[in-house]
């Protein structure tokens, strides 16, 4: 299993939590991102993703490394899903190992964060008033201050 | 211009690079195509932008709060571009 992953079909999170196990950590986690079926009033149908992907994969890769850097990780593995994810279907799972817990915590909420900051994956909600891209308008540009 | 040893004129960086855009998500939805040619005054990403603009009104807003990527990395205003790069318009992302 590839440790950064773009995939069209169903992700399997425990395969990928299985894969970056190590007998140097002592903390293995899992986060799976999931289709919530409202947010607010809001009803959520399905989500469709879509990525640049070439610049989608080099990003991940590139935060992956970052993150076994800064945080000191046995392993690390983020996988992706574009096309439609119905309501209560995986659409992001990020998996890492370290020594000790607080390490693992701490680079999973950062993965996350940078991935929704920096990789260029999309998403458009699907609900009772039609199909919306969501482009955040609090976002700070991808690819950092030095592209302004 | 100095001409370099193989005897070939370097290609002028501005007037005339015709280039290819890649859109995605809402700014694709937004323009109707997922490819535009466009004719930069300058061969630039800043060019690239102005270029844009004009060439299809009302995506400003969504453009400024945009990043280019040229050859697969996100790039500065002044990152030359020409015939064979690569170009992307990156709008907010909202992966996760």
């Amino acid at each position: 299993m590839p440790a950064v992953e773009l995939t069209q079909g169903p992700i399997d999170a425990a395969a990928l939590l299985a894969a970056i196990g190590s007998s140097a950590a002592g903390a293995n986690l899992l986060f799976t991102g999931t289709t919530r079926e409202s947010t607010g009033a809001t009803v959520t149908n399905w989500l469709d993703y879509e990525a640049y992907e070439p610049l989608a994969s080099s990003e991940l890769e590139r935060l992956r490394a970052e993150a076994i850097a800064r945080f000191g990780l046995a392993g690390c593995g983020i996988i992706h899903r574009l096309g439609r994810v119905a309501v209560g279907e995986t659409s992001v799972a990020v998996a890492v190992s370290a020594a000790h817990r607080r390490e693992a915590l701490a680079a999973a909420e950062w993965l996350l964060d940078e991935l929704k900051r920096q990789v260029p994956i999309w998403k458009r909600e699907a609900g009772p008033t039609g199909l919306n891209w969501v482009h955040p308008e609090t976002a700070s540009r991808p690819g950092g201050e030095d592209c302004r | 211009m100095s001409t370099p040893p193989d005897g070939q004129m370097k290609a002028p960086t501005n007037g005339s690079a015709v280039v290819q855009v890649q859109l995605f998500a809402g700014m694709a939805a937004e323009v109707g195509q997922r490819r535009l040619t466009l004719k930069p005054a300058t061969a630039t990403v800043a060019g690239v932008r102005s270029a844009l603009t004009a060439t299809v009104p009302g995506i400003g807003p969504l453009l400024v709060r945009s990043a280019v990527a040229v050859d697969g990395k996100y790039a500065g205003d002044e990152t030359p571009v020409g015939p064979d790069s690569e170009i992307a318009i990156i709008p907010p992302v909202s992966g996760g």
